[in-house]
């Protein structure tokens, strides 16, 4: 009786990852699109990266930055081996280059999944150790680089897949675990909006728009609740609305209407980018060999 | 053999998502809106606990998925005031040297972390109501605990600003200050008035 049972769950999961279309244009997009948010982030940063990670130059101490982080008793030893060893000034030194190398190498599909691998140890490393300075989209990042070390990114459009043809076909649908991360997140997010009063009468929405740098602080009682409760709906109706076919390309686009207003509103242009490029990947049309990306 | 061990490591995976996500969110409703944390000895089993950190970390679900839920706060920076020996403003500056966007949103990022740790540390102060004489291991482990707070808010707020008057020999002294817009009801406000500031913490620093 348990084992049918336990049989009958099993089947369930098998059918949700079963291959039932080329996932193929997935595995490229993804790679290629992560790699080059990742490259654009870093280089946007480039000439304030020394503030935040540098051996002597940062705002506050190094250690201060990740003291009070989870990520203390990984860096402390990590940093106190390389201190130990009189690495401290080339590993600042090489650090950085060695990432972007690896981001550039994933982003060919050069040896993909050791520099996915390299990669999203760096980004660990290298951002942890200014934790409190980090936000959404670094840990989207760091699920990103390790979406990329897990899936077999690499066997398709890449150098790896001329040096190495491969032969296998997929029969394990790596996308679908990407739309129902998606999916979790974006419920959850709602679920959390929808818990603070603020996002129903539209406070919040002005409490994180509102800048003494911008006039956002003067938009209307009635359109803050308006876009508030929309956000609510939208995040916590996501996986309804992305699941049901006829709902999917309205939702799809609504969610990057929001990431783009994000990005312009309150600045966070590589976050709203993982968010679009993660949406795109997880429930975008993409087609082998076509040369664009439409919804269905 | 080899696809059934994926499934289920994937779908494994899903669930880990799935629970820290949703208990994150509960955990954080309660201590918001009750000042409670709720301890299920089952459930901190698949917790971020010393067993399943090292996953959490590499994998990098140990977020939320909150994106400005439960509650939400106002923006905060940091101002940095320069002062000549008679306590003349010599300089201001909110960006310390950050030329990008990037890296100024993740200030701000970081000065509403800063701000939460304040208030945390001010909760674990007035937590503290026994005597000052008082050794129980509990509250010296408390005391501890807050002064070390207290000595890593100072050393933050110091730091910064630092840098800056090695270049401004006139400087005698420096403020730093974190500040907040003070949330508003829309619903109550005048449209056109302009948000009001409000300093959470300062620290004021000699040049040495």
């Amino acid at each position: 009786m348990l084992f049918k049972k336990v049989n009958s769950l099993y089947n369930s999961l098998e059918k949700l990852f079963a291959v039932k279309e080329s996932i193929i244009p997935f595995l490229v997009f993804y790679r290629v699109a992560i790699s080059l948010v990742a490259i654009i982030e870093i280089t946007s940063l480039f000439p304030d990266l020394h503030l935040f990670f540098s051996q002597y130059n940062t705002l506050i101490p190094q250690e201060l930055m990740y003291i009070q982080s989870g990520y203390f008793k990984y860096l402390h030893v990590f940093y106190v081996f390389l201190e130990e060893n009189n690495l401290t000034a080339v590993f600042y030194k090489l650090a950085v280059p060695i990432y972007i190398l690896a981001l550039l190498s994933l982003l060919t599909g050069f040896f993909t999944r050791y520099t996915a691998l390299l990669a999203l140890l760096l980004q660990l490393i290298i951002f942890r150790s200014f934790a409190p300075f980090n936000y959404g989209y670094d840990y989207f990042l760091t699920m990103s680089l390790f979406y990329c070390f897990v899936f077999p990114v690499g066997r398709y459009y890449s150098i790896d897949e001329k040096i190495f043809k491969y032969a296998s076909k997929e029969n394990f649908n790596y996308r679908r675990v990407l739309q129902i991360h998606l999916a979790i997140a974006y419920c959850l997010s709602g679920v959390s909006k929808g818990l603070d009063p603020g996002w129903w009468n539209g406070n919040s929405v002005w409490k994180a728009i509102a800048s003494v740098d911008n006039s956002f602080f003067s938009i209307s009682p009635l359109i803050l609740t308006f876009v508030g409760i929309g956000t609510v709906l939208l995040e916590f109706l996501y996986p309804l609305l992305i699941f049901l076919k006829p709902t999917r390309k309205y939702a799809l686009t609504a969610i990057i209407l929001m990431h783009v207003s994000i990005a312009i509103m309150m600045e966070l242009y590589a976050f709203s980018a993982i968010m679009i490029v993660w949406n795109i990947a997880a429930y975008g049309t993409l087609k082998e060999k076509a040369k664009h990306v439409e919804t269905v | 053999m080899k696809k059934k061990i994926r499934i289920l490591l994937y779908f494994s995976h899903l669930l880990l998502i799935f629970f820290h996500a949703s208990w994150a969110t509960f955990d954080a409703y309660l201590s918001f809106y009750h000042d409670k944390s709720v301890d299920i000895p089952v459930i901190s089993l698949l917790k971020q606990n010393q067993h399943t950190d090292f996953y959490y970390v590499i994998t990098g679900i140990n977020t939320g998925y909150g994106f400005y839920g439960i509650h939400t706060s106002t923006e905060k920076y940091f101002r940095a005031y320069y002062l000549d020996s008679t306590d003349n403003v010599l300089k201001t500056d909110r960006y310390f040297n950050l030329s990008t966007s990037n890296g100024i949103s993740r200030l701000e990022g970081f000065a509403s972390f800063f701000s939460n740790y304040v208030a945390d540390t001010d909760k674990l102060i007035k937590s503290d109501t026994t005597s000052f004489e008082d050794e129980n291991p509990k509250t010296i482990r408390l005391r501890e605990h807050y002064n070390f707070r207290k000595d890593y808010v100072a050393k933050v707020l110091k730091w910064y600003g630092k840098n800056e008057v090695k270049n401004m020999p006139k400087c005698d002294s420096y403020k730093i200050e974190l500040l907040t817009l003070v949330p508003q009801d829309i619903w109550q406000k005048k449209k056109t008035i302009k948000p009001q500031l409000y300093v959470v913490q300062e620290g004021q620093f000699p040049v040495q």
